[in-house]
């Protein structure tokens, strides 16, 4: 078990690699000077001139990325085009906010899925069947930046209960957190409804019926757990998308999280922002699918390496 | 094949969303009222550093410009002084010396001197991206302990002006030095100004506490927070919430509601900066003037203030900024006439006139509104643009291509003038701003520009100096390398608590030194 999770780490070492240095080449490529963005309307040659040289960009594509990787080994991702500061230290302060706020929506989308999935699944082409399929597809069809803004209204302007945005306390991450959390629900509640339909259809399952099992200890613990696979599946491809920065949401609740940074970052074109945030939303995917794998035997043992 | 169980509901999973039902519905946040001895600003974009000289990002700059004070400030388009008490000319002219004002003390205690004010204005021109604001100057010393010398080798008229500029501000060398390090410094600066650093979380929020021994009094309000709201809407909603005092760059429309508002005030301050619809000069169709002019005739400007912007955005008269030294609306000839457009374009030989208009989509207030409306007014005339929406830092690069190169035909841009001197503004259309070096993106080339720009930015006498600046505009609005569109519109609103908001924003919606602005 334990070789296994080390291999899949080492192998992660060059798959991340990989995707770093395409972006570093591809962000280079799209037209958009970073010395102009930054000189704005003071933009002379000289200024463009002394701004390129100092982040050495009038240096050949292979050399600046010689540089990067060299200063990568060292833990060193540069220094912000814009506020020159350590990429490293900017980065640090906003991933603890996604973070969080990716373990808040998740939370709320297990809650929710789950719950409208296994009571689909129990009451399959009912009107709880339909309404929690209802539910669902408007969970999904809701544009964050629309639906974050009704939570706003609703609860923070007219009700009072919550702040409007930023950080500070938990209460500001409970309507980010549902406003995504909702969105994923409906993605997993449709994937648990599926699951679990084909785990009560099983022969085990009528086994542990006909042995007088009371309904709910069959649902949960036999049937939701042969389901868990897919379910674990789904949940970690969506925990992998929120710690790659729940854009739309930070934006609109004003967290200072990745996403906000990074698509500031890109439209300034801060080179070593733009690397540093990638890097860590590969290594994040890497890890989460990492640990996915990793929960595939506990929960099935019928899984072997 | 399904199977039901029994009737019994699944007890566990319902009673935990019930509960969470509940928690939430007897939750009572307390209402986030402001204790008010804080002033809580909302701003558009993060502060990339709390350091004056290192700021990009003007709505920044207001802030961060709260720990340093500035040698002299222009409240109305007059000069008074500031740091900075008296003046003083030598050599023609091209010497420019101030008397800093005694007793002056920092934030450290330590007290300001002419010193400090050198080097901080020399820090500026090495170091800050708005340095070409300086670029005449040659030298800058300390004659003594309260005297400063700025010098050129010609004169410069627009000189003195400059310097209320928001990013020239003074620093304390001896913090300078204390602290370490640049860096130290910049994350942690130490200056004269009003308001003294206390807490800097980036991509969150600036914290700065009143510094009583501030030379031109305390400042009424203990503690300012600069909060950074990115989105516009939840700007507003935290507005509305009463959880930040003081917001702007918000559209027209959410005025209108916000007026009626009791518990808000809508500000609407005259702004410098305006939009002008460039045209490519150096290459056909926009290389004829008669087809420059008949854009001008063609676009009804001021529907699109009505419509669009609800008035708030006055329509432009000039290529210098209105409120300006020297504007004068007058030579603005080009009333919405689309016959007179037809005709102009049928001499010039080009009824059917097709083109490019390129933006960087999202850049400024409802450009893309704008840019809709401009395109269907000139289909009306039988011209047909067809709208070329570009992200920003791909527009920017392509309206600096070198003249043989440049694709651009018409591109739309805001121009400001960085004090209230129309020199800054004007000087984008000489020769020495042709790009790639500069910045002028109507490629427009005229000796009879470039004779009276010089001679207006040497000439002394403010009189002489005004007729000069008018020929310039007259030739400008003749010539027509871009059309003045509108004043960009300034919208600000403050919590109706909040006392003295007017006279601290400048044209540029930069912030001056905030210690009059008091909450009742």
């Amino acid at each position: 078990m334990w070789r296994y999770a080390v291999q899949k780490l080492v192998l992660a070492v060059p798959t991340v690699l990989a995707v770093v240095a395409f972006v570093f080449v591809a962000i280079r490529l799209v037209p958009g000077d970073p010395a102009v963005i930054m000189a704005g309307d003071f933009a002379d040659a000289a200024t463009l001139d002394r701004l390129r040289r100092e982040w050495g960009l009038d240096r050949p594509l292979p050399v600046q990325f010689g540089v990067f990787v060299s200063n990568l080994v060292r833990g060193d991702l540069g220094d912000s085009i814009r506020s020159r500061q350590p990429v490293v230290r900017e980065l640090a302060s906003r991933l603890g906010v996604t973070f969080t706020l990716a373990l808040g929506s998740i939370a709320v989308t297990l809650l929710i899925g789950l719950v409208a999935g296994i009571a689909s699944a129990v009451r399959p082409y009912t009107v709880v069947d339909y309404a929690s399929t209802v539910v669902s597809l408007l969970g999904v069809s809701m544009p964050i930046f629309w639906s974050g803004l009704i939570l706003i209204i609703v609860f923070a302007l007219r009700l009072d209960w919550f702040p409007t945005g930023g950080i500070g306390t938990w209460r500001h991450y409970v309507l980010p957190c549902l406003s995504l959390g909702v969105f994923s629900a409906g993605v997993v509640a449709r994937q648990t409804r599926s699951a679990m339909l084909e785990s009560l259809a099983t022969d085990f399952v009528r086994t542990a019926r006909s042995k007088g099992l009371p309904p709910h200890r069959v649902v949960l613990k036999h049937a939701f757990k042969a389901s868990l696979i897919p379910i674990i599946t789904i949940t970690g491809l969506q925990f992998g998308r929120m710690l790659a920065g729940a854009i739309l949401t930070e934006t609109v609740f004003s967290l200072p999280g990745l996403g906000s940074y990074l698509v500031t970052a890109i439209a300034q074109r801060d080179y070593p922002v733009i690397q540093g945030i990638v890097m860590v939303m590969a290594l994040s995917f890497t890890l989460v699918n990492l640990v996915t794998d990793l929960l595939y035997p506990l929960v099935n043992p019928q899984v072997s390496q | 094949m399904t199977q039901s169980l029994s009737a019994r509901r699944l007890p566990l999973p319902h009673k935990l969303v019930l509960a969470l039902l509940l928690a939430v519905g007897a939750m009572l946040s307390t209402a986030t009222a402001q204790s008010r001895d804080r002033l809580v600003i909302a701003l558009p974009i993060d502060i990339t550093i709390p350091d004056l000289h290192k700021a990009s990002g003007l709505p920044a700059f207001g802030a961060v410009a709260q720990i340093a004070d500035p040698l002299v400030r222009d409240p109305d388009g007059e000069i008074i002084p500031c740091l900075a008490e008296s003046w003083d000319y030598t050599d023609g002219g091209r010497n420019l010396i101030f008397k800093i004002r005694e007793g002056v003390k920092a934030h450290d205690g330590t007290v300001i001197t002419a010193e400090d004010v050198a080097w901080s204005i020399n820090r500026f021109r090495e170091i800050s991206i708005g340095r070409s604001s300086l670029a005449v100057v040659t030298d800058v010393t300390a004659l003594d302990d309260y005297h400063v010398q700025v010098s050129t080798e010609e004169p410069f008229a627009p000189l003195l002006a400059t310097f209320s500029y928001t990013l020239i501000g003074v620093y304390s060398k001896d913090a300078y030095d204390a602290a370490g390090s640049d860096e130290a410094f910049s994350l942690h600066p130490v200056g004269p100004g009003p308001y003294q650093f206390v807490e800097w979380v980036p991509g969150q929020r600036l914290v700065l506490e009143a510094f009583e021994d501030y030379w031109a009094g305390a400042p009424k309000v203990k503690t300012v927070e600069f909060r950074v709201i990115l989105d516009e809407a939840a700007r507003v909603a935290a507005l509305e919430a009463g959880e930040v005092d003081v917001i702007h760059a918000f559209a027209p429309i959410e005025a209108e509601r916000l007026s009626s508002n009791p518990d808000v005030t809508v500000i609407n301050p005259p702004s410098a900066g305006f939009i002008r619809l460039n045209m490519n000069t150096s290459r056909p169709p926009f290389d004829d003037p008669r087809v420059r002019q008949a854009m001008a005739y063609a676009i009804d400007r001021e529907a699109i203030d009505e419509a669009i912007f609800l008035g708030t955005a006055p329509v432009s008269h000039s290529l210098v900024p209105a409120g300006t030294f020297a504007y004068t609306d007058e030579f603005d000839v080009y009333q919405y006439d689309p016959e007179k457009a037809k005709e102009l374009l049928a001499e010039a030989g080009v009824p059917d006139l097709t083109f490019e208009l390129a933006y960087g989509a999202g850049r400024y207030l409802l450009d893309s509104e704008v840019v809709a409306i401009v395109q269907a007014q000139l289909a009306e005339i039988g011209v047909t643009a067809n709208i070329r929406a570009m992200e920003w830092a791909q527009f920017s690069e392509y309206i600096r291509q070198p003249p043989e190169e440049s694709q651009t035909q018409m591109n739309l841009t805001w121009w400001r003038s960085v004090n209230g001197d129309p020199d800054s503004a004007i000087g984008v259309f000489t020769a020495a701003e042709m790009p790639p070096a500069g910045n002028n993106p109507t490629y427009y080339v005229s000796e009879e520009f470039e004779r009276l720009y010089a001679a207006q930015q040497t000439e002394p006498d403010p009189d002489a100096r005004r007729e000069l600046l008018r020929d310039l505009q007259r030739v400008l609005m003749e010539d027509l390398p871009a059309v003045p569109m509108y004043q960009q519109p300034q919208l600000w609103a403050a919590r109706s608590d909040v006392v003295g908001m007017e006279d601290v924003i400048t044209p540029l919606s930069t912030l001056r030194p905030l210690y009059t602005v008091s909450i009742e």
